[in-house]
């Protein structure tokens, strides 16, 4: 049976979800807050308590002039931009991999 | 009839010839077909190299709404091309499949970030959500239904060397030129007023347009003057603000872009109209007015020369041409001097087209190809009227209706709250 296993030491990994670029499982997804009458749209910490447009400086109204929107996936420990994709820790080394870079092994 | 024309023509004295054609020499034509000329000169003696030593890391923006394959093949026509690229795609809620095929094409590469909005909130918001993940030095900004030269994100970060650039333009042609009548006149209209005008215009420094399609900006300086507002038209917009802050608008000549026209007649009236309505009365002669104050800041006399230019052309020109007409036929109807001074009128325009046709073709990178475009030159003013009428329906509804608040390019909930210039 061909196994997908680490490239390193071909120990067989644990796979889970998180940051493609550092294996962080922190990876969360951003609340972007898209104000319509000057179309700004910025990360959620930005407009503050109360909200106000960072560009425009208006006060933000519930209800009528905002709407929050999904954004990418942020790697809390990294700060990338991650898809959220496999990625593979090998049980043996503890070599963290995206998933794609696993090999089969030859036996 | 030849013999009668020359003697209609030496009876006449100069300045009689020149009450005549007044109006004519109003009209666009002469400006674009003179400042080629002056273009021409000036590049044949200062000729300018062409550098590639300029690398900065380059974001290119697509936003899409219902786009299906064409966003997948514009994507692939960019990656690849350039050696610090990230690409940001961002679905403004469309409701076709797009966005699962874009996703199955990033999935594959660590460069490209598929974003996805559920309810439509317009082209500036999707740019702007964009902007949030963009970490590079140069953002270009693309239409999903253009495909891209392979040399294009090159060419067009090179001028931004110049740290006073603050956004480059470049040329857009039509993929689709020989389809029909209709896109080989949008073919030869592209190729005389964007890969050639905007030369022109460039070499001036009263570039004020960066189209939406492909162009690229300095992000500090995009993320300056708060990215895109509610359009249409953002792009125009975003360029006169950068302009505003003191920055100017370079052109990278051979940086090329080929979109897809409209094929009909109809398609094209509703875009021109759309164009019209969010050209020079909306921004020039009423979001940015300040441009033209001195007592504003960063104030330029080129910012005023390219309002002047701008306001000129696309709005007062068009009711000077019909008026001159009218008086024309008021004057003259009843002589025969109104088929010689026509004949005369279209002597002149075509010596004028032709001018412009030789410098279009001096500067071509693809000769056969822009040579073939030259060809519909004896039909184009027909094709020139037909436009002045849509410029003059334009303007008016502009100007008494402000209609282009109410395209529905935008979304109802984002146009009922936003300015009304």
């Amino acid at each position: 049976m061909k196994v997908l296993v680490c490239p390193k030491c071909k120990k067989s990994p644990v796979v889970y979800y998180g940051c493609e670029n550092c294996g962080s499982q922190d990876v969360q997804q951003d609340v972007l807050i898209h104000h319509y009458r000057c179309a700004y749209v910025g990360k959620q910490e930005e407009f503050g308590s109360p909200p106000v447009c960072p560009k425009c400086r208006y006060v933000l109204t519930p209800g009528s002039d905002f709407d929050k929107v999904k954004g990418a996936n942020t790697c809390v420990s990294c700060d990338h931009n991650s898809k959220r994709e496999f990625v593979a820790m090998c049980s043996g080394c503890d070599l963290i991999f995206p998933l794609n870079q696993a090999v089969e092994n030859a036996d | 009839m030849l013999t009668d024309l020359d003697f209609f023509v030496s009876s006449k004295h100069f300045n009689e010839f020149v009450l005549f054609l007044w109006a004519f020499l109003l009209l666009d034509m002469p400006r674009y077909a003179l400042s080629k000329v002056l273009v021409l000169i000036w590049d044949f003696f200062c000729p300018t190299k062409r550098t590639f030593d300029y690398q900065p890391s380059v974001c290119v923006i697509v936003s899409a709404y219902n786009e299906g394959d064409n966003i997948v093949n514009s994507v692939k026509s960019l990656q690849g091309t350039y050696p610090d690229l990230h690409i940001i795609v961002v679905d403004d809620g469309s409701t076709d499949n797009s966005f699962v095929k874009i996703q199955e094409y990033a999935k594959y590469y660590s460069n490209i970030l598929a974003l996805r909005r559920e309810d439509r909130g317009g082209k500036a918001s999707a740019i702007n959500m964009a902007m949030v993940y963009n970490k590079a030095e140069v953002t270009v900004i693309a239409d999903t239904d253009c495909s891209f030269d392979e040399k294009a994100l090159w060419e067009i970060v090179q001028p931004l060397k110049d740290e006073r650039v603050g956004a480059v333009s470049a040329p857009v042609m039509p993929s689709n030129s020989f389809v029909n009548l209709c896109t080989w006149f949008q073919a030869y209209e592209y190729l005389q007023n964007i890969v050639v005008g905007r030369r022109s215009s460039s070499a001036f420094g009263i570039l004020g347009i960066v189209s939406g399609a492909f162009g690229a900006f300095r992000t500090t300086v995009l993320r300056q003057v708060g990215g895109m507002d509610v359009g249409p038209p953002e792009d125009l917009d975003a360029t006169l603000r950068i302009r505003r802050s003191g920055y100017t608008i370079a052109y990278a000549p051979h940086a090329f872009c080929y979109t897809d026209v409209p094929e009909s007649f109809v398609v094209l009236t509703k875009q021109r109209i759309r164009w019209e309505q969010g050209g020079a009365v909306r921004n020039h002669c009423r979001k940015h007015i300040e441009m033209i104050s001195p007592f504003s800041a960063n104030f330029s006399l080129l910012n005023v020369f390219l309002w002047l230019e701008t306001v000129w052309f696309e709005m007062i020109s068009p009711f000077v041409i019909v008026l001159y007409f009218v008086w024309l036929f008021i004057n003259h109807h009843h002589s025969e001097e109104l088929f010689y001074i026509l004949f005369a009128l279209f002597c002149v325009y075509f010596v004028f087209e032709s001018t412009q046709s030789l410098i279009v073709f001096f500067y071509s990178d693809n000769k056969s190809r822009d040579g073939l475009i030259c060809m519909i030159l004896p039909l184009v003013i027909f094709y020139k009227t037909y436009l002045l009428f849509v410029r003059i329906y334009g303007v008016v509804t502009e100007v008494l209706f402000r209609d282009s608040f109410n395209d529905n390019y935008v979304p109802k909930k984002v146009r009922d709250v936003t300015w009304r210039y």
